[in-house]
């Protein structure tokens, strides 16, 4: 059962289409991903779930009923913004209970739910705090606690870590997965980090100039992405693209100066590709399909060395999880295994 | 040489703020602080028009005062300075603060709208004055005209020269010449609450009242506190309006205490008496300004 | 309206009738604020007499909304330029036949400071101002307060005789030093007849008892 059945969604802005023909189901109880990069409709597309936007065309269904002309306090939503948002005249006891409070619950209701999301959140002895008097990650939390008080269907954030510096995002990630384990609800989670995406979602939509490149889960849109977009955005370090040709047997192609790679699957013969080579795919020890480069930049961290490497014009990204010692002109052999070789057509980008 | 290091201190030094900070106070001294313990030292002094060339004079004690209290139109003015301040007051903030919710919808040419309301407040006083007098004209007026065109009234109102309209005509003129001044400020105020607070409220399931009385009242509240003690002020000083309108008349009917307090100084040379309004006006205002003050600091706590 | 303009008006009409501004409760100064109270009354004066200056009146006459209006002389050239229609200047009335005229002298007070160093040379000053008397009708519209002043060639020969002679009765108000106060109390008495605030013989009253109270 889906709990947001979105089909042939269309929005305009007068003449600019900011999202084109959208169809997506987000199953009950999924954490669902949109990403992509800055301006892609990511957001706008969770504006018009949460019905802060009006779509051009198309239907919005939550829970099986269609929801295209109900205000926002109808659709029983919950949003964490990017700004937070907080009430700033209000205490944190009251940005939390400010929905109940609407809904006129019963005072002990109210008090038991307040409490229940600040000992979750760890905010108890935050409560008679206003929003100016707290920290980023407090503010953060009493965003989330406005939504948890609503037991609402759905979460809607809206890149709510974005605001948060590094070390605070990595805790704050494995808490809302925490939170959205314990409490069941669907969530719907925007964000243009990839990374953010591949460790929190069950489901990962990435979208791109208002259409969706690919909808699946995180491990398989690194495994198989169906265009270029895809096959660029997710992985970190990005993959590396690589213009070749496929040779008369259609079971090599040659990149670089002419250097031939196996390739997994047979393709026309004489056919322009554009190689898709993953950093961390490539090999230092030069088994499987090898290659020659010449090293141009090499940095360390100690657990990770990265190198960028030259074949003839072409530059390529090399990961290595290890220590690697070595300097700018040396000369250096890679690898790769066949199988992690990604085809896409130049022009279309679509994955072959 | 050493006129170049001066001028080179007053330049590039200390000098430079120094220089600013003594023109400030210096301003603020003569053109403030002196006139405004000048007219509260007339006050307990003994005035007239020989002795206005000196500053040591018979000290009065508070008989300016207690004179002035047992006037027969002390009473009365008091009374309408409080009726012309009140009402001013209530009218230009709810008519400024709806219209500022009105122009904060985007509707085409909303700003250009909201402009030309302006243009209504940099109008001199007298001038508004003097076509409020044409429309509040008896005989000849136009509001009178209109009025008598959609048959709501049959005779002529005499909005001026009536003893029981002047006041309120003097108000409604004031009324409309204050609310640009309560928009535009209000207008401030409403932009500064973040959209997407409205947003949260929205989802929190807050519907249009809702989110007037639990968002935009009470984040309005430091700026509301504001723009009505700027009001008090402004209307307390409002002078011109109440000369170009009625002059005070007919017969004290819409005499007010500012314009009292230059009848006296400057009509009748009663220099003490008309001192002696100004400072308790002083002491009103400086306890308004307190209150301004609590409020600006408040809104920047937010 | 209550500035001093309406003290200048009333007077004449209180000194007509046997008062003066330090006899302004006699049955002659009551008589003529009751007669004005019913020109009101009746509405054949317009109530906005309470809030409109003598320019203000001038317009109105200039108009056409105002058939009869008692102003002065400075009102002539403007008069002369803009009425469209026949009109004429005519004596102060009186109340009855045999009552004495008067009208109200609008001349300005010169004071010599007591500490001035030139009293001589103010003086002088003083003597070429009225020396020049005979320059006020036709450069400026106004009537000489100089008697033995003849302009020569008046213009509007007919309205300068009519004011010639309404001089023979003119009188200063005041002057005193209180002047500004003991107008104040006539305006008063005016303002609360016409408004019906009081009656014509109370308000005057009043009047007179601030009156005595200031002149002694």
């Amino acid at each position: 059962m889906n709990q947001i059945e979105i089909e042939h969604l269309n929005k305009n802005y007068g003449s600019l289409q900011a999202l084109h023909d959208i169809s997506l189901d987000i199953p009950v109880g999924a954490f669902v991903a949109l990403v992509g990069p800055s301006g892609c409709g990511k957001s706008t597309l969770l504006r018009t779930i949460a019905g802060l936007e009006t779509i051009t065309s198309g239907t919005i269904r939550v829970a099986g009923e269609v929801v295209n002309d109900k205000a926002p306090r109808e659709r029983d939503l919950a949003m964490v913004f990017q700004s937070y948002a907080l009430y700033p005249h209000m205490t944190v006891e009251q940005n939390m209970s400010y929905s109940l409070r609407l809904r006129r619950r019963p005072k002990a209701e109210i008090d038991e739910r307040v409490g229940e999301a600040a000992r979750i959140l760890g905010l108890e002895k935050l409560l008679k705090r206003r929003p100016k008097q707290l920290s980023g990650g407090q503010r953060q939390r009493v965003a989330m606690g406005r939504a948890i008080v609503r037991k609402p269907k759905v979460f809607l954030f809206d890149e709510p870590l974005s605001n948060l510096d590094a070390a605070l995002r990595v805790q704050m990630r494995s808490e809302i997965r925490k939170l959205h384990k314990n409490l069941g609800a669907t969530s719907v989670y925007v964000t243009h980090d990839q990374i953010e995406a591949m460790t929190m979602a069950d489901l990962i939509v990435v979208l791109h100039d208002g259409r969706i490149e690919q909808i699946g889960r995180p491990l398989d849109l690194y495994r198989r992405p169906a265009n270029r977009f895809v096959a660029g955005f997710i992985g970190s370090p990005a993959m590396n693209f690589v213009p070749a040709e496929v040779t008369a047997d259609g079971r090599t192609i040659a990149i670089g100066t002419g250097t031939l790679l196996k390739i997994p699957r047979a393709q026309e013969p004489g056919r322009k590709v554009l190689a898709g080579l993953r950093p961390e795919h490539l090999r230092l020890d030069g088994s499987g399909e090898r290659l020659t480069a010449t090293v141009d930049i090499i940095e360390g961290t100690g657990s990770m060395t990265f190198i960028e490497a030259r074949i003839g014009s072409d530059l390529l990204n090399v990961a290595y999880a290890g220590t690697y010692e070595t300097e700018a002109g040396a000369p250096l052999t890679l690898g790769i295994a066949s199988d992690d070789i990604y085809l896409f057509d130049p022009e279309t980008g679509r994955a072959l | 040489m050493l006129q170049s290091g001066l001028v080179k201190y007053l330049r590039d030094g200390k000098g430079f703020e120094g220089t600013l900070i003594v023109a400030a106070v210096l301003y603020l001294l003569v053109f403030a602080a002196f006139p405004l313990i000048y007219t509260v030292v007339m006050s307990f002094q003994e005035v007239d028009m020989f002795t206005l060339g000196t500053l040591v004079r018979p000290f009065a004690g508070l008989t300016n005062y207690t004179d002035l209290f047992h006037r027969p139109e002390f009473a009365p003015i008091v009374w309408n300075t409080m009726i012309f301040v009140t009402l001013s007051i209530a009218f230009q903030l709810t008519i400024g603060f709806a219209l500022a919710l009105f122009f904060l919808q985007d509707f085409p040419g909303s700003t250009y709208v909201r402009g030309l309301f302006l243009a209504g407040w940099i109008l001199p006083a007298l001038v508004v004055g003097a076509v409020w007098r044409w429309i509040f004209a008896g005989d000849f007026g136009v509001l009178n005209y209109a009025l008598q065109s959609l048959g709501l009234i049959d005779g002529q109102i005499y909005w001026l020269s009536d003893p029981a309209y002047a006041l309120y005509s003097v108000i409604i003129a004031n009324i409309w010449l204050g609310i640009p001044f309560n928009m535009i400020l209000l207008s401030v105020g409403l932009a500064g609450i973040p959209g997407d607070v409205y947003e949260a409220a929205e989802m929190d399931g807050a519907n249009v009242i809702q989110r007037f009385l639990t968002i935009t009242l009470p984040m309005m509240g430091p700026t509301l506190g504001a723009v009505v003690a700027l009001g008090v002020i402004f209307t307390l000083q409002q002078f011109d309006l109440v000369a170009a309108l009625t002059q005070g008349g007919p017969a004290n009917a819409s005499n007010v205490a500012q314009y009292w307090s230059w009848q006296m100084s400057f009509q009748t040379y009663e220099i003490s008496g008309g001192a002696t309004v100004a400072t308790m006006m002083i002491a009103l205002v400086i306890v308004v300004a307190v209150i301004y003050v609590r409020s600006v600091q408040r809104e920047q706590s937010f | 309206m209550a500035t001093e303009e309406s003290t200048f008006q009333f007077l004449p009409w209180a000194q007509s009738a046997g008062g003066d501004f330090n006899a302004i409760n006699t049955d002659g100064s009551v008589r003529a604020l009751q007669f004005w109270q019913k020109l009101v009354d009746d509405k054949v004066a317009t109530p906005e007499v309470l809030v409109l200056n003598q320019p203000d009146l001038g317009s109105q006459f200039v108009a056409g909304n105002i058939g009869m209006i008692v102003t002065g002389c400075w009102e002539l050239p403007r008069f002369a330029k803009e009425v469209k229609f026949d009109w004429r200047v005519a004596l102060m009335p009186i109340e009855k036949a045999g009552a004495p005229r008067a009208s109200a002298l609008g001349e300005l007070a010169y004071a010599v400071p007591r500490t001035s160093a030139h009293p001589d040379e103010a003086f002088k000053f003083l003597e070429y101002i009225y020396a020049q008397s005979s320059r006020d009708w036709n450069e400026y519209g106004w009537l000489p307060l100089d008697q033995t002043a003849t302009p020569k060639d008046p213009k509007w020969p007919e309205a300068y005789a009519v004011f010639a002679e309404q001089m023979k009765y003119a009188r200063g108000r005041g002057p005193s030093p209180v002047w500004p106060k003991v107008s104040k109390a006539i305006q008063t008495a005016i303002q609360d007849t016409l408004t019906h605030k009081t009656d014509a013989k109370t308000a005057l009253d009043t009047a007179q008892s601030t009156i005595d109270g200031l002149i002694k």
